[in-house]
């Protein structure tokens, strides 16, 4: 290791002084990892995306060839991980879980990060699509059109349960309620098992939640969707209409992905991305997430660049009218 | 699939299984007992052990975890005035002060024996109860959320009776603190000053550990400095010889009434998802209070305190797993990591788990009443070694306090911002003692806060524009509770007006 530092130095002596700082950064990626890179959850242990991560970090180390040290820094949505990571070293053994609600909450106030521009985006491994749900048993709404039209009829009247303020199914009922030119009301409960909760004892008329976390309450017969925010129906809800084939462009899911600090080089990132990619085509990794839930769904570090781009532009028209309130 | 009784005895009485229920008990007491590590922290901690044990068995190990912990943070408690977990802050109230009173071993006692029977409440309630129980709890909506933490909020009326101001003042001061971070109608951050590490708010543990164990720390190092001031009376250690037992038949046939009336309290706020376990021990310390004919000796240190906030907090964990199970809604924090163990296992819970899984499912909850009895025969066991830590040297338990609650705190997210927050109550609860404020109403304050504030919010928003008595009125549990909280507040007056004109008897 001391020789090749020496050999470098001696290197960057000859060179130009711009040419040495690409020399010694990229000198590390040669061989990366050589210790155990650490993982940050930037939520609280034994949630969804915790389970999530531990479960992937199993699968991803034994293709990175080190262990990933899943550390737990829970807080305010995910901000305060992912500022952590943002102030650590890119060096590439700092990463951090990245989800929609790390893009979001930047939009809704003054975050200590920029989503966009203090982030390296590794890649993308759990995209969970939204659906919005109502009792099965609850006769005013048959089709997705029943629930536009009462909405319609009765501003503020229907209630729809969300996880939280300000989280990604909050915004996906205000993109619903500009899209549609409704004024539906969102309730905010903590964590969806207390929205869960409010909505199958009939307190609220309905919930937007992710499949994941819907799914069992439909499965046994308690919860019926009314409307699927996705491009396409899911294979598992053949006879629900989207929201598009219903003439709403509502297209939302909450995505769970990895980052790391602004200029982490481009070959740890590769390099990192690709131990995940292999993961998520391991059909026991496959199997394992099916058991809890989370649709595994893998983009590399451009597309779930463009992805939060994405989520970025389509939410900060939103944001600030909600800001305005 | 048919299960058989013999089958599941079978399965649970698997030496491993029983080993499991062993261990996850006396991890669990320890997790308990130290203040700042959880039960939902042990839970979280062992979850990625359970992924590669059979479901029946990781379950088993995370349900006697968590009875464990209901138990645990009773000793720390007891012995050193803090609460090992914040389900044991009632248990504060009559616990340390029997300890200066210099009946350690016997708080110790009574707390593993009501723990034991408030366990073994919650357990045969879910195992006999749990659907219709699930489907109960549903009634309860953002409303009543509101006005059960308005109810709970009487309790400062109750055990601040002699100072009613300085309660109010302290409580509202909780109240307050429960104000900082995200506001939950629109997520935007108050009174954070711009740090991202208060934007979920001050956190309770930390604020916990500060507010009773600096004072308390503070108060054995002046005692070290001048031991002049010492008082026979409050030495804080056994005076009786240390022995082993149970408390006495006379006296648990008495405490009837108290551990049935803390259990069903403890079973109940468990089961709702948007309680926790240390409104379910004030509570019963609340009511128990309440019923009592000799109301004003709580708080000085008598059994009674310990058995309601014990035997609740122990009820609570299985009334806490009813809606989990059942519902696959968690009835708090542990339950809800629980849950995810379930998950992992392909078992979805939810109406489907008994009937399709019931061989895992009564597995686990038959070998629950196995840990309760481990967790009986290792409290009962090991009282007399815990009193030891009375019996420590001031001046190294103080240091050794001061320890743990810097740990405890930087544990709770692996956060030194927590440190700094532990500290600062704790200067803030030194100044309440000094000035003859009590710390409990500000901790109530801090719990119930949020829970009144969310659900006042989402009440409003849910009574689409409707009048709200109307609205409220019309909502059987919300009139109901809304009774028992004006009863709730009018019944200290009620008390002092009947003494004064009967003060033979006060």
């Amino acid at each position: 290791m001391k020789r090749r530092k020496i050999f470098s130095i001696i290197i960057a002596a000859a060179m130009t002084i711009a040419f040495t700082m690409i020399v010694v950064s990229s000198a590390p990626a040669i061989d990366y990892p050589k210790k155990p890179v650490t993982m940050i959850v930037p939520f609280k242990a034994g949630g969804g995306t915790d389970i999530g991560s531990r479960i992937v970090a199993n699968y991803a180390e034994k293709n990175l060839g080190q262990p990933l040290i899943v550390k737990n820094v829970d807080g305010g949505g995910s901000e305060v991980g992912v500022s952590q990571m943002v102030r650590s070293k890119p060096d590439g053994y700092t990463i951090c879980g990245f989800n929609s609600a790390s893009v979001t909450l930047t939009l809704l106030r003054k975050a200590s990060y920029d989503a966009l521009n203090d982030v390296e985006p590794i890649c993308l491994l759990v995209s969970d699509p939204r659906l919005f749900a109502v009792r099965a048993n609850d006769d005013r709404f048959k089709t997705a059109a029943d629930f536009i039209k009462y909405a319609k009829e009765n501003p503020e009247k229907l209630t729809i349960g969300t996880s939280g303020a300000g989280t990604s199914g909050h915004l996906s009922i205000l993109v619903m309620n500009k899209a549609a030119g409704i004024k539906a009301k969102p309730v905010h409960f903590k964590g969806a098992g207390a929205s869960k909760a409010a909505f199958l004892g009939g307190h609220i008329d309905a919930v937007a939640q992710t499949f994941g976390e819907v799914w069992e309450m439909v499965r046994t017969g308690q919860a019926r969707v009314i409307a699927q925010a996705t491009e396409e129906r899911l294979k598992e809800l053949p006879d629900v209409p989207t929201f598009k084939e219903a003439g709403i462009n509502l297209v939302i899911s909450s995505n769970r992905g990895l980052a790391a600090p602004k200029g982490t080089p481009k070959e740890i990132v590769d390099k990192i991305a690709d131990a995940f990619k292999q993961a998520s085509e391991n059909p026991k990794y496959l199997e394992d997430m099916a058991k809890i839930g989370l649709p595994v769904k893998y983009l590399g570090p451009e597309e779930f660049g463009k992805l939060n781009k994405l989520e970025h532009d389509t939410y900060s028209a939103i944001a600030d009218e909600l800001k305005k309130k | 699939m048919e299960v058989t009784i013999l089958d599941v005895i079978k399965n649970v009485f698997q030496l491993g299984n029983v080993l499991i229920a062993a261990g996850g008990v006396l991890i669990g007491i320890i997790f308990g007992a130290l203040p700042g590590f959880t039960a939902s922290m042990g839970v979280a901690i062992l979850l990625p052990v359970t992924f590669g044990m059979e479901p029946a068995a990781g379950l088993i190990l995370l349900g006697s975890l968590f009875g464990g912990a209901m138990y645990g943070g009773s000793i720390a408690a007891i012995l050193v005035n803090t609460p090992g977990t914040p389900s044991a802050a009632a248990t504060v109230l009559d616990g340390h002060p029997m300890c200066k009173k210099g009946l350690a071993g016997e708080a110790l006692r009574e707390a593993v024996f009501a723990s034991f029977i408030g366990g073994i409440f919650g357990v045969t309630v879910l195992l006999l109860f749990a659907p219709p129980l699930a489907r109960i709890s549903l009634l309860f909506g953002p409303p009543e959320y509101f006005l059960l933490a308005l109810f709970g909020l009487t309790i400062i009326a109750t055990i601040s009776e002699k100072a009613i101001f300085k309660g109010l003042i302290a409580g509202v001061f909780g109240l307050l603190i429960s104000t900082i971070g995200m506001d939950p109608l629109l997520g935007i951050p108050r009174f954070t000053g711009g740090i991202v590490n208060l934007l979920d708010g001050i956190q309770l543990v930390p604020a916990m550990i500060g507010l009773f164990s600096i004072p308390e720390t503070m108060e054995m190092i002046r005692r070290h400095m001048h031991p002049e001031e010492e008082r026979a009376e409050e030495t804080c250690v056994d005076i009786r010889s240390i022995k082993i037992g149970f408390p006495k038949l006379k006296q648990v046939i008495k405490f009837i009434p108290i551990y049935i009336r803390s259990s069903i309290i403890g079973t109940g706020i468990g089961i709702l998802p948007g309680a926790g376990g240390s409104i379910a021990s004030f509570m019963a310390y609340n009511e128990t209070k309440r019923a009592s004919k000799h109301p004003e000796k709580f708080g000085t240190g008598i059994s009674e305190g310990i058995a309601a906030a014990e035997s609740a907090n122990n009820a609570m964990a299985s009334g806490a797993m009813i809606p989990m199970l059942t519902l696959g809604v968690p009835g708090d924090s542990v339950a809800a990591i629980m849950m995810g163990g379930l998950m992992v296992h392909g078992l979805q819970p939810g109406a489907e788990l008994f009937a399709r899984n019931g061989h895992i499912v009564y597995t686990f909850i038959i070998a629950l009443y196995l840990a309760n009895v481990f967790m009986l025969l290792y409290g009962t066991y090991f009282a007399p070694y815990f009193t030891l830590v009375t019996n420590t040297p001031r001046h190294f338990l103080a240091v050794s306090v001061l320890l743990l609650t810097v740990m405890g705190s930087y544990a709770l997210r692996g956060n030194i911002f927590d440190v700094y927050v532990m500290v600062a109550f704790g200067i803030i609860g030194y100044l309440m003692k000094v000035h003859g404020f009590s710390v409990i109403p500000t901790v109530l304050g801090i719990i119930l806060g949020p829970m009144a504030e969310s659900g006042l919010n989402s009440m409003i928003a849910i009574s689409t524009g409707e009048n709200i008595v109307v609205f409220l009125v019309a909502r059987p549990i919300s009139l109901v509770l809304i009774i028992l909280t004006l009863l709730s507040i009018a019944f200290p007056f009620y008390r002092r007006i009947r003494e004064s004109h009967n003060p033979t008897k006060a």
